[in-house]
């Protein structure tokens, strides 16, 4: 147990290895999951597990839709400027 | 009388707001609103958890790093215990790791901001019903 806790800790105590490369742009899923889930817990007035399911993934999906779409206006116009 | 229930409104305001801060989803819960504040609970403690994981407590740097531990610290007051920990300089991290820690630990800051906002207001929302009642 006490060897267990140990190692835990050990986790918080070292940073992981993540690379500069564009599979390192994943990491925003789950950041993105957590500001719906947290946006949506404050709106709604009753949580019923479907509904805020539902509303969760629609916040979801529109926040990384909007992403996708502002990531590829900027890839163009950085390659509309340096071309 | 209405000068008394005033203040205690007030002082109750501060107590879901303090209790939101000291634990994610405490004022929620001392609203009745246990669905949401295990639901806040649950997700803020695991991005907090998440963003520590990535970059090590060295992301809560109170020394190099104040904006974002002015965010952090919003998570909980056990933050600045380990702001207290870190600030010299024993959990060095850089580079990626420290980024994506240091976003992640913030923005669960700022999301239990928003939760002790909405905690709040929702603790003054009730007191007006109840006076229009």
């Amino acid at each position: 147990m006490v060897t267990m806790t140990a190692l835990l800790l050990a986790d918080f105590a070292t940073p992981e290895k993540i690379g500069v490369n564009p599979q390192s742009m994943l990491w925003l899923l789950p950041l993105v999951a957590s500001i719906a889930v947290v946006y949506k817990a404050t709106k709604v007035q009753k949580i019923t597990a479907f509904n805020f399911l539902k509303e969760t993934v629609i916040l979801f999906g529109s926040i990384v839709i909007f992403m996708i779409i502002t990531a590829l206006v900027l890839c163009a116009s950085a390659w509309f400027i340096t071309e | 009388m209405a000068q008394r229930s005033t203040e205690g409104h007030i002082l109750f305001l501060l107590i879901v707001g303090l209790l939101g801060w000291l634990v994610p989803g405490g004022g929620h819960l001392m609203l009745g609103k246990k669905a949401h504040a295990a639901v806040i609970f649950a997700t803020i403690i695991m991005t907090l958890c998440t963003g520590l994981y990535i970059g090590s407590i060295g992301v809560i740097n109170p020394v190099g790093a104040k904006p974002w531990y002015v965010a952090q610290v919003m998570n909980t007051p056990a933050v600045a215990a380990l702001g207290h920990m870190t600030k010299q300089g024993d959990y060095p991290v850089y580079g990626r790791p420290n980024e994506i820690g240091q976003i992640y630990t913030s923005i669960a800051g700022l999301l239990n901001l928003l939760c002790i906002v909405n905690a709040v207001y929702l603790a003054h929302l009730r007191r007006i019903q109840n006076v229009g009642d």
